[in-house]
């Protein structure tokens, strides 16, 4: 009876302790997307892209979690380990996920071990947002010990961690939250003109909410925020030679 | 050994066979020769930091400052003399007031000659006037001329001697004399401030080399705060018992003067040294240097709570600086340039300001990943001759273009000589997966004489 009442004592901490964060201690993806669970600060959470070409759609969600997380003018490391012909991070195109490029330290690096340490470096400076860990292929070194390693660092100095891994499949790590994120069909403004960046968004991990859900969602730069992908609808162009009205009438005299 | 045997430099092979037949001929080794010299001078370092090479064979070193080290002149000679010895090299070393006189006594006068400032000319009076090292002509003039040793030339007015043999060799002449000092011109110039620790007993263990940093660091650090100066570039000198030097050096965005950092700088450097640092029978001194310097005033911490953030990621930057090198740690800086791949340069953080970047506005997006050089594509059925591809290949993938934004026209720049003059077309593409890419046609269809071609520059998340 006394061991039930100890363990019941000690779900009860476990509850109080998983009770819902404050807003501040959580980044919230945008407003309008339903069930989009917020990723916690101060932890660590994995973005996937199955296939090597997906990496750049990953890696663009991934600077738009850095932009939101970003607080305060505060600095973000990016630590990058990946090869030549991935291309190279390209400052205009962070600004265009809403990160101002100038407040992010990039880092590429040779081998997974030196991106690591890198990171762990990262993770014990307080005055940083958040830290990107952004490993192309197999990297065996970032295992279920390293990313506690992680973690754990992450909640003692409050910075937001970013596991990014590009072209490889899911493996056993001690992240709060996986995603794997892949590319999706913009949505076109008409015109067959491609529309603002979207992503497939698929939950594999989270500690409380149901995992296997997706979502289909599109960077809004006004905003600076994730959003539902907008429905494809043509749009009407403008007339050019006369005012709005005449046109209206003459549409109507048509129909 | 050789001068016994009759064997003088100048003297011409053949003779010299003549004297020793059993002679073991080497050829000279300029590089090698050069490269130990180099390391001489490194080595020296140990003696005082103002040292010049002194071609073709010698060294200067400036002792005035650093002789109470030693015990005096003569104790510090002796030391070189000796060490060197055991290093199985051969020196000959002297003492004097100005430089080229300390020159002359060395090439010309027995090892170990001291000449205290103001009598040189007593020391080298007897030397032959060809100590003056003047052209060979003017040599052979002044022994025909009866002049054989220096005294022959100091005893003689000047003005004559200048009017008949030039003005270069009265310049000389007062040189050696000890009236005319050159100032000697340091292989690099010397620290601002330094530390260092000699070692009666070479140490080796790693523990003992963090103790020696660690009182280094603090000494070095205590004498920049009495000056109100931060350090920004560090030298630490590792002199090995055998002769070997090695020497890291770390970098600091800020001026730093705290010694708990500075050793934190010092140990990921050395962690990070591609071959690790080999104490082999031990370090026999060890010295940190500040090559360059700021003024730091004092800062009061706790009181501004951004501060104390700010700072902790320059101390970042500059650990990360130190562990993976200084080029490698970036910051993105907005360049006014229409080339994308001049738009946005990527600059070491170390020392870098924080910049704002400018807004996007109504600006055509940009790629998060540009292709540096860009891939040629293959592209296939445009509909006009302007438009885009309707299908290509990229990296043995077939892609079919599903939207497509553009042209945007970027013109090379004129003001740069170089040797791209042909203007791009953009294309902003999306394949039917949701892959978005950037393209571009190199050169204009009609205008230019080779057919153009298709390149992938970057892509779009």
């Amino acid at each position: 009876m006394d061991r039930a009442h100890d363990a019941l004592g000690r779900l009860r901490a476990i509850a109080s302790m998983s009770a819902p964060l404050m807003a501040s201690e959580t980044v919230s993806l945008g407003g309008q997307l339903s069930g989009l669970p917020a990723l916690s600060r101060s932890t660590v959470h994995e973005f996937f892209a199955l296939r090597k070409e997906d990496a750049p759609a990953t890696t663009g969600f991934v600077a738009g979690v850095v932009s939101r997380a970003g607080r305060e003018s505060r600095l973000s490391l990016w630590v990058r380990c990946a090869p030549l012909r991935a291309g190279a991070l390209y400052g205009a195109g962070l600004a265009g996920m809403g990160i101002n490029p100038a407040t992010l330290i990039h880092l590429p690096v040779d081998n997974e071990k030196d991106a690591l340490r890198a990171a762990l470096e990262g993770l014990r400076c307080k005055g940083l947002a958040s830290v990107v860990i952004d490993i192309a292929g197999p990297a065996p070194h970032l295992d279920l010990t390293a990313t506690r390693r992680l973690k754990l660092a992450a909640a003692e100095h409050g910075v937001t961690t970013l596991i990014l891994r590009a072209g490889t499949d899911p493996s056993p790590s001690a992240a709060q939250t996986r995603w794997q994120v892949a590319p999706s069909l913009s949505a076109s403004p008409g015109l067959s003109l491609p529309g603002n960046p979207a992503f497939a968004v698929t939950l594999l991990k989270h500690p409380s909410e149901g995992t296997g859900r997706s979502w289909e969602m599109e960077w809004d730069h006004e905003t600076r925020a994730f959003a539902p992908k907008t429905l494809s609808r043509p749009v009407a162009s403008l007339p050019f030679d006369r005012t709005h009205r005449e046109a209206g009438e003459s549409l109507r005299a048509r129909a | 050994m050789a001068r016994k045997a009759g064997l003088l430099p100048g003297l011409a092979f053949a003779d010299a066979r003549a004297r020793v037949p059993l002679m073991r001929v080497e050829k000279e080794d300029e590089a090698a020769d050069a490269i130990l010299i180099g390391n001489l001078v490194r080595w020296c370092d140990r003696y005082t930091p103002v040292i010049a090479q002194d071609p073709p064979n010698g060294l200067m070193l400036e002792i005035s400052g650093s002789t109470h080290l030693f015990g005096g002149e003569k104790p510090l000679m002796d030391d070189a003399i000796t060490r060197l010895a055991r290093m199985g090299l051969t020196a000959f070393a002297t003492i004097a007031g100005t430089t080229r006189a300390a020159r002359a006594l060395g090439r010309f006068r027995a090892t170990g000659t001291i000449a205290p400032p103001g009598a040189e000319r007593d020391h080298v009076a007897s030397l032959p006037v060809e100590a003056l090292e003047a052209d060979e002509k003017v040599s052979l003039a002044l022994r025909r001329a009866g002049l054989k040793t220096i005294a022959d030339l100091a005893s003689r007015p000047r003005k004559p001697l200048a009017a008949r043999f030039g003005e270069d060799l009265t310049l000389r002449l007062a040189e050696v004399l000890g009236e005319i000092d050159r100032p000697l011109v340091p292989h690099r110039p010397p620290p601002v401030f330094s530390a260092e620790c000699r070692f009666a007993d070479p140490i080796g263990l790693a523990d003992d080399i963090d103790g020696a940093l660690s009182g280094l660091a603090h000494e070095l650090c205590e004498g920049l705060s009495r000056l109100d100066r931060g350090g920004r570039a560090f030298e630490v000198t590792f002199f090995r018992a055998d002769g070997a030097v090695r020497q890291i050096e770390v970098l600091s965005g800020q001026p730093l003067r705290a010694p708990k950092t500075l050793l934190r700088l010092i140990s990921m450097r050395l962690d990070a040294l591609p071959d690790p640092l080999d104490p082999g029978f031990g370090f026999d001194m060890i010295r940190i240097a500040v090559l360059d310097d700021d003024a730091a005033s004092a800062v009061q911490p706790g009181l501004d709570g951004d501060n104390g953030h700010e700072r902790s990621v320059i101390d970042l930057i500059d650990r990360l600086a130190a562990r993976f090198g200084s080029d490698a740690v970036n910051r993105f800086v907005a360049k006014g340039s229409h080339l994308p791949e001049r738009a946005a340069l990527a600059v070491p953080a170390l020392g870098a300001q924080t910049g704002s970047w400018p807004e996007m506005g109504t600006k055509p997006p940009r790629p998060l990943f540009l292709l540096s050089p860009a891939e040629p594509i293959e592209a296939m059925a445009a509909e006009v001759p302007d438009g885009p591809p309707k299908r290509f290949r990229w990296r043995g993938v077939l892609y079919d273009t599903l939207y497509v934004e553009g042209p945007e026209r970027i013109a090379p720049e004129w003001w740069r000589a170089a040797k791209d003059v042909k203007s791009r077309d953009y294309f902003r593409v999306e394949d039917g997966e949701g892959h978005r890419f950037w393209l571009f046609r190199y050169g204009l269809y009609g205008h230019e004489r080779e057919p153009v071609r298709w390149f992938m520059h970057g892509l779009f998340p």
